[in-house]
């Protein structure tokens, strides 16, 4: 078995099974993945719960990062792409880490407005960034999403969404 | 798959009614009825799946203590292809000494009813008059010689399963069909699967080889005529060290099982229960199992419902997919959805090992 692993930091059930199966879609064998936990229900502060975690995954993965990789899936929600990623940046400062670096094998994947938008969005359906698509039902397009996704990480379409655009950009960190 | 489960008048069960999904896990403190849960299905299962006596499974010493009341009743639903089915079972003392028997027994199908009553089986079709089929006998289930054809299947494939690696041999004298819930005859099992189901075993092989360390194979050489022993090798430096099955550690046969009710259970759209997975296995190889058995629900339609205790599964599924169990007192179970505590940043396992799940 090899010793590699990717470990994934979501908020949410649908965020990490949509990595998940990329990663399985991308060659990763399950023994190479690791999924941290997923907060309990009565979620809207899964933010929180990755938020709270993202320094301590940094620093453990660097003290690995030869034999891995982090993956971070954080909704923008209402707000940008950028400014989640500033708010990664600046937990790193106040712990007393060092900014992401261009080589690292951390990986931000941040979609806007939700996971829902991106499942949605590769499921071939019309979908707006700063609406909420959340809606049951969408966890069972998941498998397919990440099919697309897969298709989609050598060469995006044209009309792909910009904050997928950017999480396409981010996965190639991965090995 | 299942959708609905009511009991009254069994165990710890009054008035007690669960509604599982594709895909649950089931929390509870020791003695909420978790495993008795997995006990009604499995004993359903046996009495209308597999016409087996109902006084086999069900006892009248098991009613409900604090209930004075004659009357079981045990109603199954589930959503299959063809639509909704609603089976309804109604046991109770009849004679001296008292025996329990058949009281009534009802299947609800697309364009069918079926009811037994005092021994007589009417089968309704498309809201005509009944035809009565015949007067079984009330040790068993009526409905059985008219059940459809799809329910039928879909029971009969319900599996509740407690694994127990120290009741597994090597040895099989025949192959067989039906795994027993603990899976003592895994071996005898097997030797059936290899030759029925080929793909299968192939996708099951190559996770075990991504699971076990240096797994090569599962093998069943004959010895002599008649008799086959299950091996399992492995590769050392390229070279193949053979072990007799019942030789490998109880962690080690009980992954193997787990991986087998993945591959030839649940890839076939079962519904399969089973209680403390994690038994016997360590830490690192709970998470890709729990992954690989949900990822092949989702694709194949099949259902798996957990009980556990473990905090790597409560904290993969108890947020998503958990429900508890609660008993107030030694009274009356009810389920109720997982809701942990949002405001908490502690992992669903520490909130449920400090008991605040519940507060």
């Amino acid at each position: 078995m090899s010793k590699f692993q990717v470990t994934v930091l979501g908020e949410d059930k649908p965020h990490q099974q949509l990595v998940y199966r990329y990663l399985r879609r991308a060659g990763f064998a399950k023994h190479e993945i690791v999924l941290s936990d997923v907060p309990g229900r009565s979620g809207g502060a899964g933010d929180r719960w990755v938020l709270d975690r993202y320094a301590t995954a940094v620093r453990e993965h660097r003290r690995r990062a030869a034999k891995g990789a982090l993956i971070v899936v954080l909704d923008a929600d209402t707000e940008e792409v950028d400014r989640r990623t500033r708010q990664l940046d600046g937990l790193l400062r106040n712990s007393g880490l060092d900014r992401r670096g261009d080589g690292e094998t951390i990986v931000h994947l941040i979609p806007r407005r939700n996971i829902e938008t991106w499942i949605l969005h590769l499921c071939g359906q019309n979908v707006d960034e700063s609406n909420d698509e959340k809606r049951p039902g969408i966890d069972k397009m998941i498998p397919d999403a990440a099919a697309t996704l897969f298709e989609w990480s050598t060469n995006p379409p044209a009309h792909c969404l910009p904050s997928l655009r950017a999480a396409i950009q981010e996965l190639k960190r991965l090995p | 798959m299942l959708t609905r489960l009511y009991v009254d008048n069994f165990r710890c069960f009054e008035k007690f009614e669960w509604k599982p999904e594709r895909k649950q896990l089931i929390l509870g403190r020791s003695g909420t009825g978790k495993s008795s849960l997995m006990d009604t299905v499995d004993y359903l299962a046996r009495v209308v799946g597999w016409h087996e006596r109902v006084d086999q499974y069900f006892k009248l010493n098991q009613r409900t203590r604090w209930l004075d009341q004659r009357e079981q009743t045990f109603e199954m639903e589930a959503e299959l292809l063809g639509g909704k089915y609603v089976y309804r079972l109604i046991t109770g003392p009849v004679g001296d000494p008292p025996r329990l028997r058949v009281y009534s027994e009802e299947l609800l199908a697309p364009d069918l009813r079926l009811e037994f009553v005092d021994g007589r089986l009417a089968v309704f079709h498309d809201g005509g008059p009944p035809a009565v089929v015949e007067a079984p006998d009330r040790d068993d289930s009526g409905i059985w010689k008219a059940i459809p054809k799809e329910f039928h299947t879909w029971i009969t494939g319900i599996s509740c399963w407690r694994i127990n690696p120290t009741a597994m041999g090597s040895v099989v004298s025949r192959s067989d069909p039906y795994p027993q819930s603990d899976l003592g005859n895994f071996a005898a099992w097997y030797q059936h699967l290899v030759q029925a189901k080929p793909a299968e075993n192939a996708a099951f092989v190559q996770d075990l080889r991504e699971s076990l360390d240096c797994f090569d194979r599962l093998s069943l050489e004959q010895p002599v005529e008649g008799l086959s022993v299950l091996n399992a090798e492995f590769l050392r430096n390229g070279s193949p060290i053979t072990m007799p099955f019942d030789e490998l550690s109880d962690g080690q046969r009980c992954l193997i099982c787990l991986y087998a009710i993945t591959h030839f259970i649940v890839a076939n759209g079962g519904t399969v229960i089973i209680d403390e997975p994690d038994n016997f296995i360590s830490l690192r190889e709970i998470q890709p199992w729990l992954m690989g058995i949900e990822e092949m629900a989702d694709d194949h339609d099949g259902q798996v419902i957990l009980i556990s205790h473990h905090p790597e599964i409560l904290n993969q599924w108890a947020g998503p997919y958990g429900v508890q169990f609660v008993r107030e007192g030694a009274g009356r179970v009810e389920v109720r959805e997982f809701k942990g505590d949002p405001e908490s940043s502690l992992s669903v396992a520490e909130l449920v090992a400090r008991g605040w799940d519940l507060e």
